[in-house]
């Protein structure tokens, strides 16, 4: 088997008649197996099978010069006599000795994920698979980090490899916001604490803006983490805090938590659609009667119909609605009754204003990005999905508008593209359970927003309820540990061939740990998260600029040189 | 030292006779050799069985069913160099005084009246390096082969210097364990004989019962 080869000028890509003898450490080798299902690896005898663990990397010499790069899924102990598990040896240390590798021994199954040819430095996919008794190794550190070296500008490093903390993993985040991705894991794993720098680096390095359904005021000043700590919030990276808005459902409790914002959101009763009802139908006890009269409603009174449903007196019109078998009497006062608990929240008003839609599209059309803070009303799930959706379904609107407007200016040669978006919203099952995911908006961008240049980020701890269509769409999948077997297999609907990938993900730690897979990486890696804290801070730092850097940067962005003064 | 002369042969098994003394006499799974000039092939073989014949008078068969028997008679008797029937399984061949030894069938058995001789340690050494014969020997019908397996193993590590006798039967307990993979309960039976006190000598440490 040839040695890794490896360039003297940078060692992290592979290039030719560069020879450095990387010590390779070798595990054993291919005994069988599919692409499909997986490669089943003998172990040496000599290998030590505790110091493997599932989410590992394995390189597969090819045949010829390509390696193979693949991923332990599951690790077995086998044996040629299947009595030997009924009925084994009397052990001492003579027997185990000859035993040991022969008779039985360890399986790896790995999943082949990547080829890398010698003439070629970049990953491609795997097609095919190497022969049998080729060599298997444990991919040194170079191989596994050529294969997640990203372009600095606009990937975001979001941990290590747990193999090997050296090893840093970053996230294209060009294709990370290209289409929807979701994080999932169940409670205390972390999620939120990945989202935000996720989010904080989306906004970085200005690719996109985000628009933050900020449940739990986690996103804006300060988020809690155990033990009582506080860590910063968008709003406080001092790099990006400029493009942050932070708009409230609920200015009492941003008052409480001395945090300021940018204007306090609120609907009035003319701007609600029955659309806007529609998915609240089990949060609300609204029957189909009831939703199809907020239809009638609304045809009959276009600009007025949640005022007049809303009236302590049936008018006349009503009453000729009634007369008519539009409605009933009892279906009035019923869907009266249901509404009155939504209208009740602090920021529904029988009239605003201003439209505060149209002031947060413009804000994410001017490349700002929106933190949404429900205040108490996080806890309220009714608030919740009705604001987020309310919301959601406008900005969808005007994005459609806006890209056909664009895709016109376009055809003209006036190049204009529409800014790029993601919508973060946490509890997303609320939104995208199959019996509500074909009525709320997220369901259709999930579905093809992408073509309009608007994404999700769906932060969520119950992947399995959410709609199948949906998550077959879901580009990235970041997922912390999960416990529930249901929530396990829903995170790979979708993703053909990864099944095999259930046990890397049922073994996460329950902690800063990761399985990262998808669109954003070149194949599947469980990750040690990065910390939040004081070195993600750092990034977001503004740097002191002296003044003479100051001179050459304006000199620069000038275009002169030094001698000629910028005058 | 030539120990006996072929008397019946196949292409498996060779029986010869000799009536060397009881000191000289191959033990079981010595390894020896005899040599087929038409062929001009040396032919190894393992002995797994030694049969012992009455003389020609019949005086051990008198001797034995004898009440009053005296000791110096039977002194005597022994002196005389009582004939065996010496059975060998044969294991491999070397084609060719400089050819390699290959480990297998010879293409003809040994001639009658042939001369058998007794492995030397280098080349009992030599022949035990490849373990293909291993098969040949769990095949055999009729021969205890997992004795004689145990037998030939502790004769090829007692060949060896000491430091090696170890690694060299732990070597042959996992060809053992790769040809009887299916067959754990073989297998641990066989491994139970060959198993040693790694502090001391291999207890077979001559292929002659001079010990």
């Amino acid at each position: 088997m040839s040695d890794v080869i490896l360039s003297e000028r940078n060692p992290l890509v592979p290039l030719d008649h560069a020879r450095i003898p990387t010590p390779r450490i070798k595990l054993g080798i291919v005994v069988g197996g599919s692409l499909n299902e997986g490669l089943l690896v003998k172990l040496d005898r000599d290998t030590y099978i505790e110091g493997l663990t599932v989410g590992s990397y394995v390189t597969i010499d090819g045949q010829t010069d390509r390696k193979f790069i693949g991923l332990i899924t599951d690790i077995r102990l086998a044996a040629t006599d299947e009595n030997i598990q009924k009925m084994p040896p009397e052990l001492d240390e003579f027997i185990t000795r000859i035993y040991r590798g022969i008779t039985v021994f360890g399986v790896l199954n790995v999943k082949p994920m990547l080829v890398l040819e010698h003439s070629n430095p970049e990953p491609k996919p795997v097609k095919t698979v190497p022969t049998h008794f080729t060599i298997a190794y444990h991919s040194t550190p170079e191989e596994v980090q050529a294969i997640f070296a990203a372009e600095e500008k606009q990937s975001y490093r979001i941990g290590a490899s747990v193999d090997d903390a050296n090893i840093k993993i970053s996230l294209d985040l060009q294709r990370f916001i290209e289409r929807s991705s979701a994080i999932f894991g169940r409670s205390g794993t972390g999620k939120t604490f990945m989202a935000l720098p996720l989010v904080a680096n989306i906004i970085k390095s200005d690719i996109a803006s985000v628009l933050i359904f900020d449940m739990h005021n986690d996103y804006g000043y300060r988020l809690k983490g155990d033990q009582g700590r506080f860590y910063k919030g968008l709003k406080d990276l001092t790099r990006i805090s400029s493009h942050i808005e932070i708009v409230t459902l609920d200015e009492q409790s941003s008052h409480r938590r001395e945090t300021s914002y940018e204007f306090a959101f609120s609907i009035g009763y003319d701007q609600i659609e029955p659309e806007d009802l529609e998915m609240l139908r089990d949060l609300l006890g609204l029957s189909e009667v009831q939703v199809n009269a907020f239809f009638a409603l609304e045809h009959r009174f276009p600009k007025n119909w949640v005022e007049r449903l809303m009236s302590n007196t049936i008018d006349e019109d009503i009453q000729a609605m009634i007369e008519e078998s539009q409605l009933t009497a009892g279906t009035y006062g019923a869907m009266q009754r249901k509404l009155k608990r939504l209208l009740s929240f602090g920021f529904i008003k029988p009239a605003v204003a201003e439209h505060f839609t149209q002031r947060i599209v413009d804000s994410l059309s001017r490349g700002n990005s929106i933190v949404v803070e429900f205040g108490r009303y996080g806890d309220d799930t009714a608030a919740y999905v009705f604001v987020s959706n309310f919301l959601t379904r406008r900005i969808h609107r005007r994005y459609v508008e806006m890209k056909e407007t664009a895709e016109a200016s376009s055809a003209k040669g006036d190049a204009a593209e529409l800014r790029k978006l993601v919508i973060a919203v946490e509890e997303a099952h609320k939104f995208l359970d199959p019996a509500v995911a074909g009525l709320t908006i997220f369901g259709t961008i999930a579905r093809e927003m992408r073509k309009y240049n608007v994404t999700l980020l769906i932060i969520d701890q119950r992947p399995s309820q959410i709609d199948s269509e949906v998550m077959s769409q879901i580009g990235t999948r970041i997922t912390c540990a999960l416990s529930d077997e249901k929530d396990i297999a829903a995170v790979f609907t979708g993703m053909s061939g990864a099944q095999q990938l259930r046990s890397v993900l049922a073994s996460l730690d329950s902690k800063q740990q990761a399985l990262v897979m998808g669109h954003a990486v070149p194949m599947p890696v469980v990750i040690s998260t990065r910390e939040y804290g004081p070195d993600v801070y750092a990034e977001f730092s503004t740097a002191v600029i002296t003044p003479s850097e100051q001179h050459a940067r304006n000199m620069a962005k000038l275009g002169r040189s030094d001698d000629e003064g910028l005058v | 030292m030539i120990v006996g002369k072929v008397l019946r042969a196949n292409m498996r098994t060779f029986v010869f006779g000799t009536r060397i003394p009881e000191s000289d006499m191959p033990t079981f799974g010595a390894l020896v050799k005899t040599y087929n000039p038409y062929r001009q092939a040396t032919i190894y073989g393992l002995v797994f069985d030694i049969a012992l014949k009455d003389d020609e008078r019949g005086m051990v068969k008198l001797l034995s069913v004898a009440d009053d028997a005296r000791q110096e008679d039977i002194e005597w008797l022994r002196m005389q160099m009582i004939p065996l029937e010496v059975s060998v399984l044969c294991v491999g061949y070397q084609a060719g005084e400089n050819a390699r030894i290959r480990q297998g069938l010879p293409a003809q058995p040994p001639i009658a009246l042939h001369g058998i001789e007794c492995c030397e340690k280098d080349e009992i050494v030599q022949f035990t390096e490849n373990l293909a014969f291993f098969r040949l020997v769990l095949d055999a019908m009729d021969v205890p082969g997992d004795e004689l397996l145990a037998a030939i193993i502790r004769l090829a590590a007692s060949s060896r210097a000491r430091q090696k006798q170890a690694d060299y039967v732990v070597f042959c307990g996992r060809e053992l364990a790769r040809l009887l993979a299916r067959d754990g309960a073989r297998l641990e039976s066989i491994l139970r004989r060959l198993q040693f006190d790694s502090t001391g000598p291999m207890p077979s440490s001559s292929q002659r019962a001079d010990s």
